[in-house]
């Protein structure tokens, strides 16, 4: 099940290899019916998944023996939460590439590819495996940003493949020193996990490896001072890209930090939790300052989004049950805010072919429903209680606070000026009088309502009931707190 | 000790062959010698049957000048593979020269004879005679195209430097044969491991790096690469890969040989001494590269930061790593021949060998486009193709070998090559065509599609299911001495 939820991308990819250029309408068809199937096979799995156990749907068949190298696929808590989301944003993306007509073919083709390497990575539980998906979603967004993307693309799109792929082959080698220093002869994460729990993996260089490791999944989420490559290529990026880059690829960072460092390394990840946490306070600062003196309304949500991943980061180093669950709570939320964010940028800039923040204003008379939906998307990503963004930055703070407490002390800080520039953007944006040049301009239409609505009632509905999300992920966080040695 | 001709079989094959070949180019027109190809091919395809079948035998053969044994066969079998696609997709572009095919195709096969006694020697005289016919058929081979002078230019440059390089390498295996009055390369095992423990012992080390430095230029490694770019940019493009893939090959079979084998009473020495030219390599290799603006050139440069990378391998002295370098020059016989296949294609359809000259190739032709693509993609080792599978190798070897710096030096120069290498695919896919380029012609000839077809599906099997290989790679890794 899992394999055909991970693949069915992949084979509609190859499927459109044989499908005339010509036919854009066919093409984008026969992407969306495999991205639902797919989407269809994860929700068939979120349906068949038991929150009491640990990892099901396994898929365990040796991939390369000589190697002890397997092809292992399973879902957790963990594991579904992020399926779901992907799966999600893959159909919205795709649905909100109707703009792309130019080599249409070619950008399907890429982005199946892309989906089946995001879902693949969200359910590897072999280390090698897992480097193979996390690769392999490297090219297609490339070609992705620097053939469809605006601005500066090129730089961009090379900037983004240097960065990442540096952080690849460093991790690569922590996770090869990782291999030889347990000498088990297994990259299988609950395995190397199980000797974790009972303290019998002899780790000579665990720090180094640590930091190796750590060093990919931290460029992969932008924290800073690894980030320079985000804005470029969250902004150059094409809309649909941007979605995936920043709803989907960002957590793959986080997630690998949850799935291998800090479940594989706990005592490694203790001795850098100060340090990491450091690091997600000077994100979260940082990037909420940087988003106030933007002047680009991409920009601005690009930075937007370094900031939130620097929650994500504290409350993982903090280690908690509660900072953990929010982390991952604030990973899904932020996927859903900044999705409806980027798209909202997609539809007023294919309105007024401007992002620049000053050109706006008075646009809640000429946007109709759609300033309704920016204000709603801005509540959201500020963390307005009864909206999913509340509950994760709560938990994390709240669970971080026995931990690191001047570093939460700072963390609220960056909480005000992220309120200060997501209201500031609406006044931009939408209050004052109406402006001559954008009156008329055509509503938002139900394509667009299409991806947005859905975003917008899972926010509510996560910000209500949380509890949907927090007991599937109850198990996985707590054997991860227990490795870390924590309560 | 009887003279056993059968299990020298493929080399018969493929001199036989090559010499049918010089004969039948006499009597036909050179418009007319596309089918003495097919022949040559053939006896290429006999030879791999051949070695094939003959794959489980181990023992002497010649008299003593050559062994049969795993790593021999592993090598016989690769240059034969890599023979093979040069053959196939080397024809359309040497036949559009107007030059002999029956001569290109003769002198091509036996080099590769060359090439694969070097790899069975179990005699250093043997070795040098493997040596010679491999590179005095290269010097003609590079300056096969008489009427151009950047062809002429390649020989020269090759012919010159590999002369110094034979010398050199003839007055290292004089001092080894001094030092221990034999010419068998277990012989000289067993005499040096006398000779170390006496007075000798710096004559042993001097004659070591006078054969590491004549086989480093052999494979073309840094400081010893500098006739490479040129020879690499001047010489037919399907021999420029025939250059990468078993002109390497047969350097590394020749370290492995007479450096590992051989010398091996030296091997707390050699380990250090590889490991400092694999790192210098890669790096002037990788480094260099990004400044090329001739795609041959640039091809030139890779094949010299790749050699860099596969004596990480050697480096490291144990069977991991004999191991990785097996895998390693299998996986990259498949991608760097795609490479050159590709160059090769494209050029004989009128398109120019500069990387500008591939701005818009995506559009103008996405089949060669996509295939290149993944060829590039395997060089900078990005999972899926050989050549992930086959950096993985290597790092692992010199992680558990106690390498990990160089392992690190490896990461470091794969992130640069991203640089050049990834300059190609962005030409072909983000840049426009240039004004006047050359229209999309999809179809190319059967020989042609038949070669890259084998090459694109050999980078996506062995990236993707390599276990047979690692096995394959693992089982001929067995050094005797070691």
């Amino acid at each position: 099940m899992l394999s055909v939820a991970v693949f069915l991308p992949l084979f509609g990819a190859l499927v459109l290899l044989f499908v005339p250029e010509a036919q854009r309408r066919a093409v984008r068809a026969i992407a969306l019916v495999f991205l639902s199937l797919s989407a269809l096979a994860v929700l068939l799995i979120a349906i068949g998944f038991h929150a009491g156990q640990g990892l099901q749907f396994v898929e365990d068949v040796p991939w390369m023996p000589a190697l002890h190298v397997n092809y292992f696929l399973a879902v957790d808590g963990l594991s579904l939460v992020m399926l779901g989301l992907t799966a999600l944003l893959g159909l919205i993306a795709a649905i909100a590439a109707h703009g792309i007509t130019e080599r249409t073919k070619l950008f399907f083709i890429l982005f199946l590819l892309l989906q089946t390497a995001l879902l693949g990575i969200f359910c590897a539980e072999d280390l090698i495996l897992f480097m193979f998906f996390f690769d392999v979603m490297l090219i297609p967004m490339y070609f992705m940003i620097g053939i469809w993307g605006s601005g500066r693309r090129e730089y961009s799109a090379v900037k983004f493949l240097i960065y990442t792929i540096i952080g690849s082959v460093v991790m690569l080698i922590g996770i090869l020193a990782l291999y030889f220093h347990t000498g088990q002869q297994t990259f299988s994460i609950p395995e190397l996990a199980r000797l974790v729990a009972s303290r019998r993996l002899p780790v000579v260089w665990e720090d180094w490896i640590f930091l190796a490791i750590v060093a990919g999944f931290l460029i992969k989420l932008g924290i800073v001072p690894l980030h320079t490559w985000l804005p470029d290529a969250y902004v150059d990026a094409p809309i649909p890209a941007s979605l995936i880059l920043a709803g989907v690829m960002s957590k793959v960072g986080a997630y690998g930090l949850l799935r291998v460092s800090q479940y594989l390394l706990p005592s490694a990840a203790q001795h850098f939790a100060a340090l990491l946490a450091v690091l997600g306070v000077i994100t979260i600062v940082y990037g909420a300052l940087a988003a106030t003196a933007q002047h680009d309304f991409k920009k601005l949500v690009a930075f937007s989004s370094v900031s939130h991943m620097g929650f994500v980061l504290l409350g993982i180093a903090a280690g908690t049950q509660l900072a953990i669950t929010g982390a991952i709570f604030e990973m899904v939320s932020h996927g859903l805010v900044v999705g409806m964010l980027f798209l909202l940028v997609g539809v007023i800039y294919e309105r007024t072919h401007t992002r620049e923040l000053s050109r706006f204003g008075g646009m809640y008379a000429s946007l109709g429903s759609g300033g309704g939906i920016l204000g709603f998307a801005a509540m959201a990503n500020l963390g307005l209680p009864a909206l999913s963004g509340f509950i994760g930055e709560f938990f994390v703070l709240a669970g971080a606070f026995t931990v690191f407490r001047t570093e939460v002390f700072w963390a609220i800080l960056g909480i005000v000026l992220i309120a200060g520039y997501n209201l500031w953007m609406l006044q931009k944006i939408l209050m004052g009088p109406e402006r001559e040049e954008w009156k008329g301009l055509p509503a938002i239409n139900g394509r667009e309502l299409v991806t947005l609505v859905p975003l917008m009632a899972l926010c509510v509905l996560l910000g209500l009931f949380p509890n949907s999300i927090i007991h599937v992920l109850h198990l996985p966080v707590q054997q991860l707190v227990a490795h870390l040695g924590g309560q | 000790m009887p003279v056993d001709f059968g299990s020298v079989g493929p080399e018969i094959v493929l001199a036989g062959t090559g010499m049918l070949l010089i004969l039948l180019s006499a009597f036909v027109a050179k418009e007319r010698q596309r089918p003495l190809a097919y022949v040559g091919i053939l006896g290429i395809l006999v030879a791999l049957a051949l070695s094939w079948a003959d794959s489980g035998a181990t023992g002497t053969a010649l008299a003593g000048m050559v062994r049969l044994d795993p790593i021999s066969t592993f090598f016989r079998v690769t240059f034969l593979a890599a023979a093979l696609v040069v053959a196939l997709t080397g024809l359309d572009f040497v036949q559009s020269r107007g030059v002999s095919v029956g001569e290109f195709y003769a002198l091509l096969l036996l080099a590769t004879t060359g090439a694969i006694l070097m790899a069975l020697a179990w005699d250093i005289v043997m070795l040098y005679i493997g040596l010679e016919l491999l590179s005095v058929l290269s010097y003609v081979l590079a300056g096969f195209f008489r009427e151009d002078p950047k062809s002429n230019e390649a020989g020269i440059k090759y012919f010159l430097n590999g002369a110094l390089a034979s010398a050199v390498l003839l007055f290292g295996l004089s001092m080894v044969y001094g030092l221990t009055g034999t010419t068998s390369i277990p012989g000289i095992a067993a005499g040096l491991g006398r000779a170390v423990q006496g007075p000798m012992a710096p004559v042993a080390l001097l004659a070591l790096g006078f054969i590491l430095g004549a086989l480093a230029f052999k494979v073309a490694a840094v400081p010893f690469h500098l006739w490479a770019p040129d020879t690499y940019e001047g010489a037919p493009t399907p021999f420029a890969g025939f250059l990468a893939a078993v002109s390497e090959g047969a350097g590394m079979a020749a370290i492995i040989r007479i450096v590992f084998t051989g010398m091996a009473p030296l091997s707390s020495s050699f380990g250090v001494w590889i490991a400092v030219l694999a790192a210098l390599t890669m790096t002037v290799g990788n480094v260099t590269a990004l400044w090329q603006t001739n795609f041959k050139r640039l091809m030139a440069y890779s094949s010299v930061a790749q050699v860099g990378y596969i004596l990480v391998g050697l480096a490291v002295v144990t069977r991991e790593g004999i191991s990785s370098v097996l895998f390693y020059l299998f996986a990259y016989l498949f991608m760097t021949l795609g490479v050159f296949a590709v160059i090769a294609a494209l050029s004989v359809q009128g398109q120019g060998e500069d990387i500008a000259d591939y701005a818009g190739l995506g559009q103008r032709n996405p089949w060669m486009a996509g295939l290149l693509t993944l060829f590039m993609a395997s060089l900078v080792g990005i999972p899926t193709t050989a050549g992930f599978m086959a950096k993985l190798g290597l790092i692992s070897a010199s992680v558990s070998g106690g390498y990990t710096w160089l392992a690190l030096f490896l990461a470091v120069n794969s992130a640069i090559s991203v640089g050049y290498y990834w300059n190609v695919v962005r030409n072909m896919w983000l840049r426009p065509s240039p004004e006047g380029a050359v229209p999309a012609r999809r179809a190319t000839s059967a020989a042609a599609g038949l070669g890259l077809a084998v090459a694109a599906v050999g980078v996506l099997v062995i990236g993707l299911l390599p276990n047979t290989f690692y096995v394959f790679a693992h089982w001929a890794s067995f050094i005797p001495g070691h």
